[in-house]
Order: C-alpha cells, then structure tokens, then sequence
C-alpha cells in the first residue's frame, strides 16, 4: 500500500480545493476540532478519573461510564471528519512530519482499546473485575489521549 | 485613551527581559501554550459534563447537584491553571496580544460567561431542592447551561483566532477596525 | 471472549501502553537536554 500516494490524492482531491482556497472555512473546522476534542478530553477524564476513585465517588462508575462513552462517540466523529478536512490542507507537510505519524499510531491505538477493550470489558459488572485492571485501563485511556491531543499541538509546532 | 493605556502597558512588558526570553524559548513557550491548551480539556471538558446534565442531555439518573458539585473541583483546578498558563501567553507576547481583536473579543466574552456562571450558579443553588432529580431540568436552567456552553466555545474560538493575522496592526484596515484593535500608531497615521 | 480473558489483554495491554508512553517523553526529555547541554555547555 502507497501511503505516499494517498497524501498526494489528497492533497489535490475537491476537499483540498476548499481547505486551501478558504482560510475562514478552514479556521472555523478547526474550531469544531478543538472543541470537540475537548469534550472527548472532559469524557475520557470524568470516566477515567471516576474508575480511579477520583471524581463522582458517588456515582456508580457503571452510569459515568454509559454516559460519558456517548458524548465520547459525538466527539470522536466531530474530530475524525474535521481532522481529514484539516489534513487535506496540508497533506504532504503532514507526510514529513514525525509528530503527526505520532498522532495518527496513538490515535489507532486509541480507537481500537476503546472499542474492543475497554467499552467491552466495562459493560460487565465493575465490582466482578479486579480494581487494578480498573485502574490499569483508565491510566492507559488518559494516557492515549493526551499523546493523541498533545502531539496534536505539537504538529503546529514542529 | 485606553487604548493608549493599554498599549503602553504592553510595550512596558514588552521591555522585560523574561518576557523576551519566554518568546523565544521554543520549548518553554511551546510547553505553556500546549498546557494552556491542554488544561481546557479539565476546565471545559468537566464544563460540557455539568451543561449537558443541566440540559437533560447526559446523567439523566444521577441528581443536578451531585454532578455540579463533584465537579466543581477539577472545573475550578483546570480554571486557575489555564489563567496562569494564560497570562503568561501575554506577558511573552505583549504588544502583539494587546492589539488582537480576538484578544480583546475573548475578554468581553469571558468576563460575559462569567456574569452567567454566577447568575445560574445562585439560581441553581436557590431552586435545586425542587428538580433535582427531574432528568430534565426546568427551562430557565436549560437556557443558562446553553448560555454556558455557547459563550464559553465562543471564548475557546477567539482564543484559537488568535493565532491568525488578518486583523493585526500591520494589515489595511479602516480607522474603525484600528481603533477596535487599538492600533495607536496606525490611527495616528490614518489622520 | 470471557471476562477473564478479555481483563488480562486489557491489563497487560494497559501496561504496555503507559510503559510506551514514559518512553516516548523520555527521549523526548533527552533531546531537549541534549540540545541544552549543546546550547550552554
């Protein structure tokens, strides 16, 4: 697989033609971008914090979980179809770039520990598994997320 | 006049030697921007969490008062981080900060979303008793945590235009957008 | 997949993940020491 060629076919596909030509349209995704990643930043914290014992230690971490993996779904829509967007604009810069190479590995992994471990793992009763795979979990879900968002920043930076 | 006030305030910063040394500090200043950044995660991410139940929208099971006040702490940490991180920001670059429309448009909006933080926090603390528990809050509550999310994504949205120079001081611009951006010299130089 | 099985993928892959994660901000840490070290000797 080229994934050199991908970056070129995006770099001149329709969606380039608007990233490029309209800098208003492409501040205000990027706006949407961030947005959205901070309501991923405030799911992933409530959920994980509370399965540490941090936050909400009233609240069964069975509920926090349910409802912050929903608004998690919104936001990581939101931020995938912004960030292809954005990445149209400056595709083959991105290319050459480590910190975004290091974005796009922490984020796959992001992706699939959500949605084949963890999601899965904490729809059984919490109190059934042990508190440090508990702990373990969250650690790693926080962990992730900041690599993905702050490698993010740095992309603009390097 | 109080643009004059200002700009000489931020060109006597600007003299400072830590303010210099932070600007050009490429991991320092990167390091304080990405924590600026980063922290609004806690600050608006713990935000989101506490509209959207006052919305109706998330928590629908667990009481009003238990959600805001759990999360007033990690709110209230990320808030005191992002305004160190932030004026910091503005003290490495003074002149450049204090002449940006999106600049002085986020501290309209952020003294704004402050005025509604503290009218719904009162009203909620007056009334909670009676819809704790309703999934759904009353409207005048609905109304103030959308207030809340709009007007603080519209503080995070200036803050991010920042970054771009359409409207800074070295651009045409007519003598109305220099006196919004407070671009002394160049209205000076308009007359 | 069981629990128990899909509790220890998640707690070793956790591991794995928070040690990948110290590693990659420690040679980050490195080249800026490095870059200091250059810069003032």
């Amino acid at each position: 697989m080229d994934v050199f060629a991908f970056f070129q076919w995006l770099d001149t596909s329709w969606l380039a033609s608007i990233s490029k030509a309209y800098g208003g349209v492409f501040a205000v995704v990027q706006i949407f971008h961030l947005l959205a990643m901070l309501m991923l930043g405030g799911m992933v914290l409530a959920g994980d914090l509370r399965l540490l014992g941090v936050l909400l230690k009233d609240v069964p971490s069975e509920v926090v979980i349910e409802n912050t993996q929903k608004w998690f779904n919104v936001a990581l829509v939101v931020l995938l179809l912004s960030g292809i967007f954005m990445s149209s604009a400056v595709a083959i810069k991105l290319y050459y770039n480590s910190f975004f190479w290091a974005k796009m590995a922490s984020l796959a992994f992001g992706i699939f520990f959500v949605y084949t471990i963890r999601r899965p793992l904490l729809r059984y009763d919490h109190s059934t598994i042990n508190p440090w795979t508990l702990r373990l979990i969250a650690v790693a879900s926080m962990t992730t997320w900041f690599v993905v968002a702050a490698s993010g920043r740095w992309i603009g930076f390097s | 006049m109080l643009n004059e006030l200002l700009l000489r305030f931020a060109e006597w910063m600007d003299t400072h030697a830590w303010s210099t040394a932070l600007h050009e500090s490429y991991y320092m200043y990167s390091w304080v921007e990405s924590t600026h950044v980063l922290t609004l995660a806690l600050f608006f991410g713990m935000l989101v969490v506490i509209d959207l139940r006052m919305l109706g929208w998330a928590f629908t099971s667990v009481p009003a008062s238990t959600i805001s006040k759990r999360l007033e702490t990690p709110m209230m940490i990320g808030f005191a981080i992002m305004v160190v991180s932030g004026l910091l920001l503005v003290y490495a670059v003074p002149v450049r900060t204090i002449n940006s429309i999106w600049f002085r448009m986020k501290m309209v909006l952020f003294v704004a979303a402050g005025i509604n933080a503290l009218l719904f926090r009162n009203k909620m603390k007056a009334a909670v008793d009676s819809w704790d528990n309703d999934p759904t809050p009353p409207k005048r509550m609905r109304t103030g945590a959308g207030a809340s999310l709009a007007l603080w994504s519209c503080v995070v949205a200036s803050g991010r235009l920042m970054a771009y120079d359409w409207y800074d001081c070295h651009q045409n611009m007519s003598y109305f957008m220099y006196w919004v951006a407070g671009c002394v010299h160049e209205m000076v130089e308009f007359e | 997949m069981g629990q128990a099985t899909l509790e220890k993928i998640a707690a070793g892959l956790s591991v794995v993940v928070i040690v990948a994660a110290v590693w990659f901000y420690w040679v980050q840490i490195l080249d800026v020491l490095e870059l200091l070290e250059m810069a003032y000797g």
